[in-house]
C-alpha cells in the first residue's frame, strides 16, 4: 500500500469516531469498533486461507477459545484483560497445533471439512461444559474503575465513553497484529505458506515440512482471533457458546478477504470496511420498513460477493488503483 | 570410469512399492549410482520410473527394501528432510510455485541452507547457467513458457546445492532446441561440479548420450544395466526404445 494512501487510512481511523462520538451517535462508533474487529480477524484468516491457501471454515473456535479463557481468568482470578489476552493467545495457539496438526493430512476440501467438524464438535461442548457454565455462560465482574488507569488495565469504561474506547483497543491490537503479520508475509514464513499454497509437493521437494508450516500457519490465524476474542469478551461483558461459536465470526472474515482481495495483506481490511457497515447499517435502517425481517444484508452480500467474483476474482485490491491515482494526479502536473 | 570400485552415493537395494492393496509397481528394484556419474533410467510408460525417483525422494514408502545414501540408510528420513542430505528432486511436471517471481522460487530453493554467502554464490551460478532466467527474475513463474518453466525447476533444485540430482522426464513437452540446451546444462554441472545425476527419460538416444551407465526398467524390474554404449547397441534397447 502506497505511504500516501497508508497515512490518509490511518488519519481516518483515528479522527472519524470522534465527530460520531461527539454528535452523540455512539451507534455508529459500535459499528466502526465491529469492523476493525472483523478486519482484524480477516487479516488473521488470510495467513491460512490467503497465503497457506487452506479453507479453514471453522477459525471461530479459536475466537471463543480466547474469549473463554480471558473470561474465566477474570471471574475466578480477577486478572486484567491484558493478562488475560496472553493466556488466551496462547492458550488457542497451543489448542490450535494439537487439532490442526492430525487434520494437515488431508487436502483441499477435506481439510475444510476437517475445520468445520471441529467447529461443530466444539458446540455442544461450549453448551455443556460445566467448567465454563455450558449455555447459561459466564458473566463477567461488573465494578467501576477506580480512574482512568484502572479503566485502561481493567477494560471498563464508564457509561458513554466506552464504545469510543473499546474502538480505540481493537484498533491497537490491529495495527499490533498488521505489523506483525507484515514481518511474517516478508519473512522465510510468508514465502513457505505460499509455496506450499502454490505446490505442496514442489515445497516438499525443497525441503519445506508441508504439514508443520500448515499447522504454524494456522496457529498464527488461531492467535489473531484468540486476541479478537479475548477483547469481545469485554465488550459484551458476557461470554456464551452459541455467541462466541457463532458461525459468523468465520464467515464474515471469509468474506471480507475474498471480496477485499485473498492473499492480499490489506485486502480483508478493505472487505471488512465495505460489508461490515452494510450489514450493520441496513439491519438499523430496514428494521422497522417494508423489508423488516432479518436477511436483506445477507441478500446485499451475495449480490456484492456474486458480483466481485464475476468481475474480479482477485477481489477488489486487484483493481488498477495505482493507474487510477497516477492519472488523478498526472493531470495536475 | 569404474564406478563398482568406488562406494555408492545414492544405492537402493531390493525395493518393493505397492499402490493401494493389490498394485504392485516396483518389484525388487536395485540400482547404485556413484559419485559423480550419471546414470540414466529408461523403460516404457507404467513401467516404474516416477515411482522409483518418488521412492528415492521419500514421497513414496516401500514395502521393502532399502535406500542408503552417503553411507548413511535414510529409509525413514521424512521427504522434506532429504534435501538437506544433497539430494534433490526435479519432479515430473516442475511443480513450480506458479504465483511467485522466478526469483522468488529461486529463493525458496535455497532457505533451506542458513548461510547467506552461499545463498549469493548459488544464484549468480544459476543465472550463469540459465542466462534466460536472469532476464525473467521479476516475472511469476506461472507465465514462463514449458522450457523456462523446466530450467526454473532445475534451478531451482540447484540452489539446494545437491550432490545427487534426481530428473523426472525434463523433456516432456518442451521444444527441442530448449531440451538440447538443458542437457547441455546438466552436462556441464557434471563435468564442472562433478554433480552426479540420475536421470529418467523418454528420450533414450539423449539421455545415454549423457549418462554413463543405464539401467532398464520393465514392469517393476531391472531386466538389463550396462554402460550407455553397450546398451545403445543392445537388442532390447534397439527394438524396443530406438524402434531400429
Amino acid at each position: 500500500m502506497p505511504a500516501l494512501a497508508l497515512a490518509a487510512a490511518a488519519l481516518i481511523a483515528l479522527a472519524l469516531p470522534i465527530p460520531l462520538q461527539v454528535a452523540g451517535y455512539s451507534y455508529f462508533v459500535t459499528v466502526a469498533f465491529l469492523v476493525i474487529l472483523n478486519a482484524m480477524l480477516g487479516v488473521g484468516w488470510n495467513v491460512i486461507g490467503g497465503w497457506a491457501g487452506q479453507f479453514d471454515f471453522g477459525p471461530n473456535v479459536f475466537f471463543a477459545v480466547g474469549a473463554y479463557v480471558a473470561a474465566l481468568l477474570a471471574v475466578h482470578l480477577a486478572l486484567s484483560p491484558w493478562l488475560g489476552l496472553v493466556a488466551g493467545v496462547g492458550a488457542a495457539v497451543v489448542i490450535c497445533a494439537v487439532l490442526t496438526w492430525p487434520i494437515t493430512q488431508l487436502r483441499g476440501h477435506y481439510f475444510a471439512i476437517a475445520t468445520v467438524a471441529i467447529w461443530m464438535i466444539a458446540q455442544p461442548i461450549g453448551a455443556t461444559w460445566e467448567l465454563i457454565n455450558g449455555s447459561r455462560g459466564l458473566f463477567l465482574p461488573l465494578r467501576p474503575a477506580t480512574g482512568p488507569l484502572d479503566a485502561v488495565v481493567s477494560l471498563r469504561f464508564p457509561g458513554r465513553s466506552k464504545a469510543l474506547a473499546f474502538y480505540y483497543v481493537i484498533l491497537v491490537l490491529f495495527a499490533v497484529t498488521l505489523v506483525l503479520l507484515r514481518m511474517v508475509d516478508r519473512s522465510k514464513l510468508g514465502f513457505y505458506f505460499r509455496a506450499i499454497r502454490d505446490d505442496q509437493e514442489g515445497a516438499e521437494g525443497i525441503g519445506i515440512d508441508s504439514r508443520l508450516y500448515k499447522v504454524i500457519a494456522r496457529s498464527i490465524t488461531a492467535a489473531v482471533f484468540a486476541a479478537a476474542g479475548v477483547v469481545y469478551a469485554f465488550w459484551a461483558l458476557a461470554v456464551f457458546p452459541e455467541q462466541v461459536l457463532d458461525l459468523n465470526w468465520s464467515t464474515f472474515p471469509m468474506m471480507a478477504t475474498v471480496v477485499g482481495g485473498i492473499g492480499s495483506l490489506w485486502g480483508p481490511v478493505v472487505g471488512a470496511v465495505l460489508l461490515i457497515p452494510i450489514s450493520q447499517l441496513m439491519g438499523a435502517t430496514l428494521g422497522a420498513g417494508p423489508l423488516a425481517g432479518r436477511g436483506i444484508d445477507l441478500v446485499v452480500y451475495g449480490v456484492i460477493i456474486m458480483l466481485v467474483a464475476a468481475l474480479r476474482p482477485n477481489g477488489l485490491l486487484s483493481l488498477p488503483w495505482r493507474a487510477w491515482g497516477r492519472r488523478l494526479v498526472g493531470r495536475r502536473r | 570410469m569404474a564406478p563398482a570400485a568406488e562406494a555408492p552415493l545414492l544405492e537402493a537395494r531390493e525395493l518393493h512399492v505397492a499402490y493401494g492393496a493389490g498394485v504392485r509397481a516396483l518389484q525388487g528394484v536395485s540400482v547404485r549410482v556413484a559419485p559423480g556419474e550419471v546414470v540414466a533410467l529408461v523403460g516404457a510408460n507404467g513401467a516404474g520410473k516416477t515411482t522409483l525417483l518418488k521412492t528415492l525422494a521419500g514421497l513414496l514408502t516401500p514395502v521393502a527394501g532399502e535406500v542408503w545414501f552417503d553411507g548413511r540408510r535414510i529409509d525413514d528420513v521424512p521427504a522434506p528432510d532429504r534435501p538437506r542430505l544433497g539430494m534433490a528432486l526435479v519432479p515430473e511436471g516442475r511443480r513450480l510455485f506458479s504465483r511467485l517471481t522466478v526469483a522468488e522460487n529461486l529463493a525458496l530453493g535455497a532457505f533451506t541452507n542458513a548461510d547467506p554467502a552461499h545463498r549469493r554464490r548459488m544464484l549468480e551460478r544459476v543465472w550463469e547457467l540459465f542466462p534466460v532466467l536472469s532476464a525473467r527474475a521479476g516475472q511469476r513463474a506461472g507465465t514462463l513458457s514449458g522450457g523456462e518453466g523446466q530450467m526454473l525447476a532445475i534451478a531451482r533444485a540447484l540452489m539446494l546445492r545437491p550432490r545427487f540430482l534426481m530428473l523426472d522426464e525434463p523433456s516432456l513437452g518442451i521444444m527441442p532446441r530448449l531440451v538440447d540446451a538443458i542437457l547441455d546444462v546438466l552436462r556441464r554441472l557434471h563435468r564442472e561440479e562433478r554433480l552426479a545425476i540420475f536421470l529418467v527419460e523418454q528420450n533414450v538416444p539423449a539421455a545415454l548420450d549423457l549418462a554413463d551407465r543405464g539401467y532398464v526398467l520393465q514392469t517393476g524390474r531391472i531386466v538389463l544395466e550396462a554402460p550407455s554404449r553397450d546398451l545403445l547397441a543392445s537388442d532390447l534397447v534397439r527394438k524396443a526404445y530406438l524402434g531400429l
